[in-house]
């Protein structure tokens, strides 16, 4: 039983300006966030119940080791640096994913805290497994995951969650303090660093370029004034307008429709 | 005899173990802490850091400016690592009344090049930097720990710290409380007995973000130059002062006051700092900039005579904890005597330990390096200078005489004739209803208390 607790490290952050609107980034306050502790609180608890090794995860710098050896010190089994730059939440799921299997094998509880985007989304789906996110409550119970979820209107769903499972958690819990012996015995520790080879995207995405509309020759219009001539050639004050209602059956028609039109007028004379 | 403020702990007493579990304990990160562990691990020796807050410097609040020159001790060519802001090419010294300022202004580039002199940095860089020497050099931090109070043998002796972690005892052969002002350790190992209370002022700021190029051009600094502003009589007449220093891209803004009188007069100290930064010598400094952070702390301002016991057996008290920031009205120097205090201790542990002796005699030699440096000789030669600063005078009358004979100085009332200069004084301390006695002797403690 392999239970992983995922801390998210506070990277930089951009801040704006709520006068002027203008944006600068400022650095996160180094440790994990309230819902990185419950998290970390609540895999503990799972490990102690299930009987199961807990590590402790987070993808981040050196700095970020520091969070991790006072999860060694509170009681996870082990702790995994992730040395990796991921662009988006799918390539931090697969990072995750990457390294814990490579040191620890496949887990089968990853619980993180409510702060950590769309991580535990894509993780479950990479995985194929159960998800159950923004949990109030996350217990064993005869051994069986149990979480308690907030619904609409004040009301609460009870999950039995199957395992594996990726779960993510709400600050509620405060995390247990580590004694003093642990956490002078933990600033020894060496945190393991892993950099995963994370495998290939799903979707790739070219270089980014500014449309460019290919030039067209047009006639010049019949018409003694200037203002005639660019209201026969943009058709601005025709009666009809320009505006054409489609009512395509589904999104394919839809784009069929877009594409053909675009390529009428000239727009993807580029791509054809 | 009012209490000193605090919990009325008592240390427990345990049965001494034969081994301790390390050498020293330091408690607290900031300075002096970490100039004390840096010297403990360097001489060989096993030193526990504890630090209530979850990072070094996390709860720290100063004005900004830091002299690094005793830093020469401890890191070579110190100023090629320590994450500064900028360095202080430009001193000025402001006298204000509601309406007036008269500046003193000084600039030299001689402090915008090695050795340098001042330099703005944020505590939590520096006390980080300083904090990560000490780990580098072998010290184990502890962060997010509360040293909650002393262990003692049954002879009395300090024997460890009790922390507010489960199993949180650390016994340890000498204790160096480097806490901060109102230091719980130090007096609850009795160092405080004997000694005036109340001494301490409240310091309040706030940062203020400003672009970089904002900042050079309103204070006249270019790359990494900075300036020092230091204010009497920007705070109603209540005992203190006021600053404003420029880091990179923000400046802080702030007054160190005293807390009996804001209460006696009901002021708030926000709102004495929205007051200063209204005042049209300052609002131009500082229009625009975006509040980035409030911060309040207490200043141990008393000086010299309001000092504790600085040893006893098992345990030594350095930097603000003892008392030892310089807050004498032109000065405000905590950071530097913390350092200088926090290694004195630190060596003098690593003494006390080598020589096999942490009694109060094994570690009198800290007493003695503290007294025969700048940290108790500048207290000593300045022990007057906080009383004459923060006295009435100072306070509330010298700033509108001296703004006033400036006026009446540079005031051109033609027809009339301009006044001489005896006639003007007597004038105006005429106008303030100061007695030429009461300036005279004021001026005679200044000479004696600075000279
Ligand atoms: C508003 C203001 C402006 C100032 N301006 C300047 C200036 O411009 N230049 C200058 O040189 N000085 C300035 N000072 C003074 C300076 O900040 C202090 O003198 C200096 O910080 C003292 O260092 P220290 O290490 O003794 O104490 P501190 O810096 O206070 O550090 C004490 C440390 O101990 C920790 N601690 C406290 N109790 C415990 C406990 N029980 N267990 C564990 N950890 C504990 C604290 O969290 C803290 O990290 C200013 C102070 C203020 C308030």
């Amino acid at each position: 039983m392999l239970v992983v607790a995922a801390l998210t490290w506070p990277g930089p952050r951009t801040v704006v300006d709520q006068l002027t609107g203008s944006t600068r980034t400022e650095e996160g306050r180094p440790g994990a966030s309230a819902a990185g502790l419950a998290a970390l609180e609540h895999a503990l608890r799972i490990g102690e119940s299930l009987g199961g090794k807990v590590v402790a995860v987070t993808i981040g710098p050196s700095a970020a080791e520091e969070m991790l050896r006072e999860a060694v010190a509170a009681g996870a089994g082990g702790a995994l640096r992730v040395d990796a730059d991921p662009t988006d939440d799918e390539a931090v799921a697969r990072a995750l994913l990457a390294a814990v299997a490579e040191r620890h094998g496949t887990p089968d509880v990853v619980v993180f805290g409510d702060d950590s985007g769309d991580v535990p989304g894509f993780l479950a789906a990479i995985t194929d497994t159960a998800q159950a996110l923004g949990l109030l409550e996350l217990t064993v119970e005869q051994g069986v995951l149990n979480g308690l979820r907030r619904l609409d209107k004040g009301r609460r769903e009870r999950l039995a969650i199957p395992m594996p499972a990726v779960c993510s958690v709400e600050p509620v819990l405060r995390p247990r303090r580590a004694g003093l012996p642990a956490m002078l015995a933990a600033r020894n520790t060496t945190i393991p660093v892993v950099k995963p080879v994370v495998p290939g995207w799903t979707v790739r995405a070219g270089t980014i370029r500014a449309y460019r509309p290919r030039a067209r020759i047009l006639p010049i219009p019949a018409a003694d004034q200037a203002r005639d001539r660019i209201v026969a050639l943009t058709n601005a004050v025709s009666a009809g307008g320009s505006a054409t209602v489609v009512t395509p059956p589904d999104a394919a028609a839809a784009a069929d429709l877009l594409l053909d039109y675009l390529s009428r007028h000239g727009y993807l004379g580029d791509t054809t | 005899m009012a209490e000193h403020a605090g919990p009325g702990t008592r240390s427990a007493v345990v049965d001494t173990p034969p081994q301790r579990e390390v050498d020293v304990v330091v408690v607290g990160a900031g300075p002096a802490g970490s100039a004390a562990a840096l010297e403990v691990a360097r001489a060989g020796h096993s030193v526990v850091l504890l630090e209530r807050g979850p990072f070094p410097g996390s709860k720290n609040v100063y004005g900004g400016v830091v002299y690094g020159r005793v830093l020469d001790e401890l890191v070579p060519r110190w100023w090629e690592q320590m994450p500064v802001q900028r360095w202080v090419t430009r001193r000025s010294t402001m006298i204000m009344t509601p309406t007036q300022a008269l500046t003193v202004d000084f600039r030299t580039q001689a402090w915008g090049g090695p050795p340098y002199n001042g330099a703005t940095a944020h505590r939590c860089d520096l006390d980080g930097w300083l904090a990560g020497l000490a780990t580098e050099a072998g010290a184990t931090l502890v962060p997010s720990t509360v040293a909650t109070g002393l262990l003692r043998d049954a002879s009395g002796a300090v024997v460890g710290v009790r922390t507010d972690r489960p199993d949180g005892d650390l016994t340890a052969k000498v204790v160096i409380a480097c806490d901060g002002v109102n230091s719980f350790l130090a007096k609850e190992a009795g160092m405080f007995v004997g000694k005036p209370t109340g001494h301490v002022t409240l310091g309040v700021k706030e940062t203020l973000r400003l672009p970089r190029n904002v900042i050079d051009e309103r204070f006249g600094v270019t790359g990494q130059h900075g300036v020092d502003i230091e204010i009497l009589g920007c705070t109603r007449g209540i005992p203190g002062g006021g600053f404003l220093y420029t880091n990179l891209d923000s400046v802080s803004v702030g007054v160190v006051v005293d807390p009996h009188g804001l209460a006696a007069k009901k002021v708030r100290p926000e709102e004495l700092v929205a007051e200063l930064k209204r005042h049209p010598a300052i609002e131009p400094l500082v229009r625009g900039g975006e509040l980035l952070e409030y911060s309040a702390h207490l200043i141990p301002e008393g000086g010299y005579d309001t000092m504790p016991e600085l040893v006893t057996d098992g345990f030594l008290v350095a930097g603000d904890a003892a008392a030892m920031c310089l807050a004498a009205g032109i000065w405000l120097e905590g950071v530097n005597f913390a350092i200088g205090a926090g290694m004195y201790a630190g060596r003098a542990a690593a003494d006390a330990l080598a020589a096999k002796d942490t009694s109060k005699s094994g570690l009198a030699s800290y007493q003695r390096m503290v007294d025969e440096s700048f940290v108790l000789g500048d207290h000593r030669k300045l022990r007057r200078v906080p009383g004459l600063v923060l006295g009435q005078r100072m306070q509330q009358e010298y700033p509108a005489v001296l703004c006033d004979l400036a006026q009446g100085l540079f005031q051109v009332d033609n027809p009339r004739p301009k006044p001489g200069l005896l006639k003007l004084i007597r004038r105006v301390l005429k106008w303030h209803g100061v007695k030429t006695r009461d300036v005279l002797s004021d001026a005679l403690t200044g000479v004696r208390s600075f000279g």
